[in-house]
């Protein structure tokens, strides 16, 4: 055994060759592979070395070696090996920008032997968009609008005839289309009379009075929804609470109640038995009853088909009630349709935006020393909302990430390690 | 037996289609069907039955008319946009590849598409563009401030920084300018364009900062169409007015004409030359709003047609009915207030707006100039002594010359509102201004007319209010409340006929010699006030009602408009107590 172990330490160790991952594995190329990065690190800086000759790899150095550093200065000087690594080497030819230098060496021969047959290469026309026709008369309106279309859009006479039998040309625009949509709002609404740069006491009063009042409507708004969305915390349901409900009845003289548990039982039961009073109804007492019982239906009916009876007379004032009725549900209606709602255009409700305005106390009273306020944009675009002739919509916000981002480096990059 | 009826395939559910359907049905991403409807003019509706159209869902969406989707489907701007999107596609792809030749080629053959045809489409008549001009010149005079940005091309800024000076020369050529209010958020203007009210705003001249609450994208398309119809409109305005477009100056060295010293001469030329490129010279001189343009024209030829529209208006004035009458009148004070600047010579500090000054100045006939070094076009220097106006915006306590006014910036806009040239007292440098008044409120019969508006009123009928008599009224008092007595009596008659009544309350018990009955007919007034109390006794009972109820109405806006004056009056009352008081005290010590 002893000799067999020693023999297995000397012997290299076997595996089969008939195996690519094998050879992959077991030989290790690490030496020729650094050897190959040298030379190629050397071609890439000016050739290999050992095709030089000596005198371009080594000088014979003719001034004295030292520096007239001190070592400390020395020191000072000497750069970590990550940055010697990041700096440019000056001998390396960095590898050719141009790609594909066969196929420019075969242009640049084409070109000479042109210009030796002396035959030009035509420049190349950018393609002229036929759409943008380029018309100095710019009075459209003398102009038949099927023309100026055809014009404009470079539709040849093939195309209009086609155009014409299919109908296209007949193609009008809507007759609603002419009028705004129907709302009582400019297009400038100047502003109130209040937002002067140098208003008269009234004026401005009045537009402070007017948004302090809308404001109010805000405030008060908020409070309402504050106040149904509230819980009264005492209508809350605790651990207490809900014991006190579940054991509702079991003991009612608090802890000391199994004595007195069945007796209270026996009181209730006394209680509740029906005790009949009196003697039963003889035949003749049912009967009377029951004639008794018919007699009153009928004098009820009568009375009753008399009042109806006598409601003729009361005729008129039904049918005034009536006419008060429907005169009122009219008024509702009417109110209804007078109170123009902005209408609904999307998901997002329009909301009218505040006046601008300045504080007594903001207000300058000169031209020079005015202070602007507002924005224009958002006027613009509040009034396009207002006029319908845009939808209002919700600021864009990007969607929430369902997923954590998750961090990995490129396999392509690894960092330097040293 | 029938075949059984389908919900939704009749009515309310087919004449609408939703956005999305919309966007489906023509092939194009919601950012391009917003643009198209924008461009064409295309809106969102609310259907009455939501429910019915929505297809029994409740919930709020966008909806818009069916027939109005399947008219886009012709528009031939749709394939302009699907060519964009294969463009971008393209571009991105050949970037994606380095390949640099490919890349310049495909964005050299960028498609482009033009919407002269939607403008036409839109605006079938020329009066119908110059009806919607209020959006387009907001839009463009509020885009020309912007700057230049990743969203905003700095092509766009130029184009509508164009066309807005050209309308303002158009208005300046024309001196259709109305009205004027300054607010707090910029210069309100109104303008009578083919005789329609056009009214825009200009913001004032500070950087604004960028709202996040509006979509860019769908404002820029507005621009965009705007832009386009703006150019056309100028184009046909221009013409009518004889002037060449895009606008011309006649002659560049008009600029230098006032000047004699030639050494003078010279400098100023050097300041001109160091303002701007020598490129964009005319561009800048054109954008100063100080020259007249070149018209086809000569611009003698156009003063005998306006002689001879005057004769033919003197022709006319003989025989006309009331009505007319009045329009007659009503174009009269238009005539004066477009010569009210006329002969004035006003020169701007630097500190005023000059931009708004000079459209203003310049569009009622004024002449107009600025300091050399504050920019080009100015015409004359500060000490031409044929200047009559100078603006100041700042305390001065030294006025080097005694041949012009000296006066802030807002009697510029108070005269133009006012339709004449209102005194400058009160308007000086230095001075407690007079509140500024919108132009733009309509005081109805019987409302609440506020005292500065009563004094400009009386000013118009030629009468003299006594303007700023305040430092009077405190030395010679009984005077000042005489005065105030006659005010409140030209301010409205109401109050003197009440003041009549009064005295008529109470009665003397005596008897007196009878007089004799004066025929009532022989006074006009008594006879039309009989007459219209016989007119109202002959009302309907049906029709009485209504007239009742707006006679009320009548009479409680009297009411409230005579308790704001009381109150007023009240205010005024302390405040001179007070400044009396005050002056007693200073002379006691």
């Amino acid at each position: 055994m002893t000799a067999q172990d020693k023999s297995d330490k000397t012997r290299k160790p076997r595996w089969s060759k008939n195996k690519k991952r094998n050879w992959r594995r077991r030989i290790d190329i690490s030496e020729v592979e650094d050897g190959l990065d040298k030379s190629r690190l050397e071609q890439r800086t000016g050739g290999l070395v050992k095709n030089k000759a000596n005198h371009e790899l080594f000088f014979i150095e003719k001034k004295s070696g030292d520096t007239g550093l001190t070592h400390r200065q020395r020191r000072k000087e000497k750069r970590l090996t990550a940055d010697k690594i990041i700096r440019p080497n000056p001998d390396e030819v960095l590898p050719s920008s141009r790609r594909n230098i066969a196929k420019l060496r075969r242009k640049e021969k084409h070109l000479n032997l042109m210009t030796k047959l002396q035959i030009y290469p035509r420049k190349r026309k950018t393609q002229v968009n036929k759409s943008v026709k380029k018309s100095n008369d710019m009075d459209i309106w003398s102009y038949n609008p099927r023309e100026l279309t055809c014009n404009l859009f470079g539709k040849n006479d093939v195309t209009v005839h086609t155009e014409t039998i299919i109908g296209e040309a007949q193609v009008k625009r809507p007759k609603h289309l002419f009028s705004k949509p129907a709302t009582d709002a400019k297009a400038v609404e100047v502003a109130h009379a209040g937002a002067s740069y140098n208003p008269t006491f009234e004026d401005h009063q009045n537009l402070l009075l007017a948004e302090h009042k809308s404001e109010l409507a805000k405030c008060r708004e908020t409070e309402r929804i504050e106040r149904s969305v509230m819980v009264d915390a005492s209508t809350i349901a605790t651990a207490e609470s809900k014991e006190k409900e579940l054991t509702e009845g079991l003991f009612i003289d608090g802890n000391d109640s199994g004595v007195h548990e069945d007796e209270t039982d026996e009181d209730d039961d006394l209680n509740n038995i029906n005790i009949s009073v009196g003697k039963p109804m003889t035949k003749k007492q049912r009967k009377e009853l029951a004639r008794k019982q018919i007699e009153d239906k009928e004098k009820s009916k009568d009375w009753a088909d008399k009042l109806r009876q006598n409601e003729v007379y009361r005729i008129k004032t039904f049918l005034s009630e009536i006419q008060e009725k429907e005169r009122q549900i009219e008024a509702k209606k009417k109110r209804k349709m007078e109170r123009k709602k902005q209408p609904m255009l999307s998901s997002t409700k329009f909301v009218e935006p505040d006046h601008d305005l300045q504080l007594s106390s903001e207000i300058r009273g000169s031209l020079r020393q005015l202070k602007p306020e507002g924005n224009l944009m958002v006027d613009r675009y509040k009034s396009l909302q207002k006029r319908c002739i845009i939808e209002p919509k919700q600021r864009f916000k990007p969607p929430r990430r369902k997923y954590k981002v998750k961090y990995q480096e490129k396999r392509t990059f690894r960092e330097i390690e040293i | 037996m029938g075949k059984i009826k389908k919900k939704y395939e009749a009515g309310a559910a087919t004449q609408y289609i939703s956005r999305k359907q919309a966007c489906r049905k023509l092939q194009l991403s919601l950012a391009d069907f917003r643009r198209l409807c924008i461009l064409k003019g295309i809106y969102p509706h609310e259907p009455v039955h939501k429910k019915r159209v929505n297809k029994g869902s409740t919930t709020n969406k966008t909806f818009y008319f069916l027939k109005d989707i399947q008219f886009l489907l012709h528009e031939p701007v749709i394939n302009k946009f699907r060519e964009y999107k294969i463009y971008v596609r393209r571009l991105k792809k050949a970037e994606a590849r380095l390949e640099k030749g490919i890349a310049n080629h495909i964005r050299e053959n960028k498609p482009t598409y033009r919407i002269d045809h939607i403008v036409r489409e839109r605006y079938p008549n020329f009066i119908d563009a110059v009806r919607d001009l209020d959006d387009a010149l907001c839009m463009c005079f509020l885009f020309a401030t912007l700057p230049k940005s990743g969203r905003l091309h700095i092509q766009t800024i130029d184009l509508c920084r164009k066309l807005t000076v050209e309308f303002m020369h158009y208005v300046i050529a024309t001196r259709s300018l109305r009205k004027v209010f300054v607010s707090i958020k910029g210069f309100y203007f109104q303008a009578e364009v083919m005789s329609q009210p056009v009214t825009w705003i200009i913001p004032h001249s500070f950087p604004h900062n960028h709202p996040t609450d509006v979509d860019f994208r769908v404002m820029s398309t507005f621009t965009e169409f705007y832009t386009a119809m703006l150019g056309f409109v100028l184009y046909k305005l221009y013409q009518t007015q004889n002037l060449h477009y895009p606008p011309r100056i006649p002659l560049l060295s008009n600029v230098n004409v006032t000047l004699n010293d030639d050494n003078k001469k010279r400098k100023r030329k050097e300041e001109i030359q160091s303002l701007c490129d020598e490129n964009e010279k005319s561009l800048e001189v054109v954008a100063s709003l100080n020259m007249p343009l070149a018209q086809f024209q000569d611009a003698n030829d156009q003063e005998e047609d306006a002689a001879a529209d005057e004769e033919v208006q003197d022709l006319l004035k003989e025989g006309l009915t009331e009505t007319q009458e009045e329009d007659q009148k009503k174009s009269e004070d238009e005539i004066k207030q477009r010569k009210l600047f006329e002969g004035c010579k006003m020169f701007l500090s630097r500190e005023v707006p000059r931009e708004a000054m000079v459209f203003i100045i310049r569009s009622f006939g004024g002449e107009v100039s600025w300091d050399i070094t504050a920019g080009l076009g100015s015409t004359f220097s500060i000490d031409d002594e044929k200047i009559t106006h100078q603006i100041v915006d700042r305390p001065m306590n030294e006025k080097p010359y005694i041949s012009r006014y000296y006066v802030q910036p807002q009697w510029i806009f108070d005269s133009v509102n006012a339709k004449m040239q209102l005194p400058v007292k009160g308007y000086l440098p230095g001075d407690v201004l007079p509140p500024h008044l919108s132009p733009f409120v309509n005081e109805e019969n019987g409302a609440y007319v506020p005292p500065e508006r009563q004094k400009v009123i009386a000013l118009q009928r030629g009468e003299d209010p006594g303007i700023n008599a305040d430092e009077d009224e405190l030395s010679e008092e009984d005077e000042s409340e005489e005065e105030q007595e006659e005010e409140d009596g030209e301010g409205d008659e109401e109050n003197v006929e009440e003041n009549i009544d009064e005295e008529n309350e109470s009665p003397v018990v005596a008897i007196t010699p009878g007089k004799k009955d004066v025929d009532r007919k022989l006074n006009p007034d008594q006879i039309a006030a009989e007459e219209k109390r016989l007119a109202v006794m002959m009302i309907p009972k049906k029709q009485r009602r209504l007239y009742e109820k707006i006679k009320y109405g009548e009479r409680r806006k009297k009411r409230e408009a005579e308790q704001l004056t009381q109150k007023r009056k009240a205010i005024d009352d302390e405040k001179k107590a007070t400044r009396k008081k005050e002056k007693r005290r200073k002379r006691a010590a």
